[in-house]
């Protein structure tokens, strides 16, 4: 019930967005031709395989609106994966190095977190055009051209700041377990502290990480827009960017809401037992 | 509550974020003052009578952050454009912020069945990025169109911070009535109520006062989020204020009415890979802003765990 109704919600909401670029002309409101708008988008969502997308060429939009949707995923999904392997291994070095260097750690990470994407993007673009230079040939295509596409960099920089996110979430909830009594007791009965950060502490942070996801997902998706437009990938959100008809929005927005609520549904079913034992749920 | 905001001063983190931007601001206006609207340039450089560089001069003593392609002072220009950025980036954080106050704290109190639907509603926006809808509602009003813009200069960047506001309000709408309904359910608030309080008295006497640092680093935060869409924006070569358009044979790159940075990303993003000093340095100064606020936040933050320990 509690899914259903959040899920009706979410979808009007997308519904509103979608139709959002006929809300003004010029810089007018017009809220009647916004209303007739969302209403002639249900309607063509209504019937999938009549949709369409592009100006001069119309072409159908629901086969052709998977292949940059599911390009830009694994480039998301590897992200994620890759920003949680990259901070959960730092946070696990800094941790066990001690409480000083931890809290020297999220210092600096707090200020990584907050240097603009764009700056990284261009930075690291920089860094390999010097490598690229200095060492005559490299095996990774840093830009897209035609229809070859490119994996290992933008996964790589789509993960560097959101690692930084995740590693100060983690450590400071590391910090904070390692306060609780068990760990105390874990100590006492002589459990080593590797034993005891893999066993206990580890297990019970999953529950913050999982419920600060949502925001990690925001943040990467803003990447993801500026990492495709500077490396000339034909991710969705090029493709939005490209061909941004309000059913075009819609449709694109429904993909990747309900690709996420799916995940995030998943994760919540599987973590359950984890979940309720940090206490949050 | 004076004495404690003056505190907030004497923390170096805070002080330092706050001192960059303040200093920023000010040298954009003396510069006004000084040079008006006229750009140093540079035009040959010469040495015994002879040719040793023509432009984009790259960084060095005499132009610190090197020169563009037309051989302007880059960091005057910087300067130059500041106060457009940051005074539009500051405008538009005020508006969200007491818009939403409005809305967060009082559906919170009033009506907690429609801040339920409100959180729900809200969250659509989790899963799409703001500068790409901010880029398609604004897209149509600040390019020029052929034959010139269609709207006045005002009108135009005033449209741009209406949108860049209501962007931004669902999400902290959400966070500002979330904040307020923890605070609504700690007991001193029940005991408020019954010695007979109403809503109003409670929001004035027993949330503002705890709310009040929480809403500073809100709007640290929605300062740095409007600074980093006004950069995107201008990747997308969407300019404060409007883009020019050069519709002559000629076809010069899009450029800035103004010199705001968001402008100067954009028409020289281009530029990257063969000057990469001319694209840089008005993204470095975008991250030096945020990294100014960012530790203006991490001031707050230990004022306020100070202030609690006492």
């Amino acid at each position: 019930m509690r899914f259903m109704r959040q899920f009706i919600f979410t979808f009007i909401a997308i519904l509103c967005i979608g139709a959002s670029p006929s809300l003004f002309k010029g810089i007018n409101i017009h809220p009647i031709k916004f209303l007739i708008e969302i209403w002639h988008n249900l309607n063509l969502l209504l019937h999938p395989n009549q949709l369409t997308y592009g100006k001069e060429t119309v072409r159908p939009l629901i086969p052709d609106v998977f292949d940059p949707f599911f390009y830009s995923m694994v480039i998301l999904l590897g992200g994620v994966i890759l920003s949680l392997l990259f901070s959960i291994v730092l946070a696990f070095i800094t941790f066990s190095l001690g409480k000083k260097w931890a809290d020297g750690a999220v210092y600096i990470s707090s200020y990584i977190e907050a240097i603009p994407d764009i700056f990284v993007i261009a930075i690291l673009q920089l860094g390999i055009v010097w490598v690229y230079k200095m060492f005559g040939n490299v095996q990774v295509s840093f830009v897209s051209l035609g229809t070859d596409r490119i994996y290992i960099i933008p996964i790589i920089i789509l993960s560097i700041l959101p690692s930084f996110y995740l590693f100060r979430l983690e450590i400071r909830a590391f910090i904070e377990e390692n306060e609780k009594q068990y760990t105390e007791f874990a100590l006492g009965k002589g459990l080593s502290k590797f034993q005891i950060i893999f066993r206990h502490i580890f297990r019970n942070t999953v529950g913050s990480l999982y419920f600060n996801s949502k925001h990690m997902i925001w943040l990467m998706l803003s990447n993801l827009f500026m990492v495709e437009y500077f490396f000339n990938m034909y991710g969705i959100m090029m493709f939005i960017y490209q061909y941004h008809s309000p059913i075009v929005l819609t449709v694109c927005l429904l993909l990747i809401f309900l690709l996420f609520y799916g995940i995030l549904l998943l994760t919540e079913a599987l973590l359950k037992p984890w979940l309720r034992m940090s206490g949050d749920i | 509550m004076v004495t404690y905001n003056m505190a907030l001063f004497k923390n170096k983190h805070f002080l330092i974020g706050f001192s960059f931007i303040i200093i920023l601001l000010t040298s954009s206006f003396v510069n006004q003052i000084i040079f008006g609207d006229n750009i140093i340039t540079e035009k040959l450089q010469y040495k015994g009578g002879e040719l040793v560089g023509t432009p984009p001069f790259p960084p060095s003593w005499h132009h610190p952050f090197g020169t563009d392609t037309a051989s302007q002072d880059l960091l005057q220009m910087v300067i130059y454009g500041a106060k457009f950025t940051i005074i539009t980036a500051l405008v538009v954080t005020i508006c969200r912020m007491v818009i939403s106050i409005i809305i967060g704290v009082f559906t919170a109190l009033y009506f907690p069945r429609i801040k339920k639907w409100l959180t729900e509603f809200g969250e659509a926006f989790h899963f799409f990025p703001g500068t790409l809808l901010t880029f398609f509602l604004v897209v149509s009003v600040l390019t020029m169109a052929y034959g010139g813009f269609k709207y006045p200069f005002m009108q135009r960047w005033g449209f741009e911070v209406f949108i860049m506001t209501i962007i931004a309000l669902p999400t902290l709408t959400m966070v500002i009535s979330e904040e307020t309904d923890r605070l609504k359910s700690q007991q001193f608030i029940d005991a408020s109520r019954l010695l007979g309080a109403g809503n109003l008295h409670i929001a004035k006497w027993h949330i503002s006062p705890f709310i009040r640092h929480n809403l500073l680093i809100l709007a640290a935060e929605q300062f740095m989020n409007s600074l980093l869409i006004l950069a995107h924006l201008g990747v997308l070569k969407v300019f404060l204020g409007g883009t020019w358009i050069d519709y002559s044979p000629i076809k010069q790159p899009p450029r800035t009415v103004s010199m705001e940075w968001s402008g100067l990303i954009g028409s020289k993003l281009d530029n990257l890979l063969i000057y990469p000093w001319i694209t840089l340095t008005p993204i470095i100064f975008f991250t030096l802003t945020i990294l100014a606020v960012h530790s203006m936040i991490i001031g707050i933050n230990q004022q306020d765990n100070k202030h609690l320990n006492l």
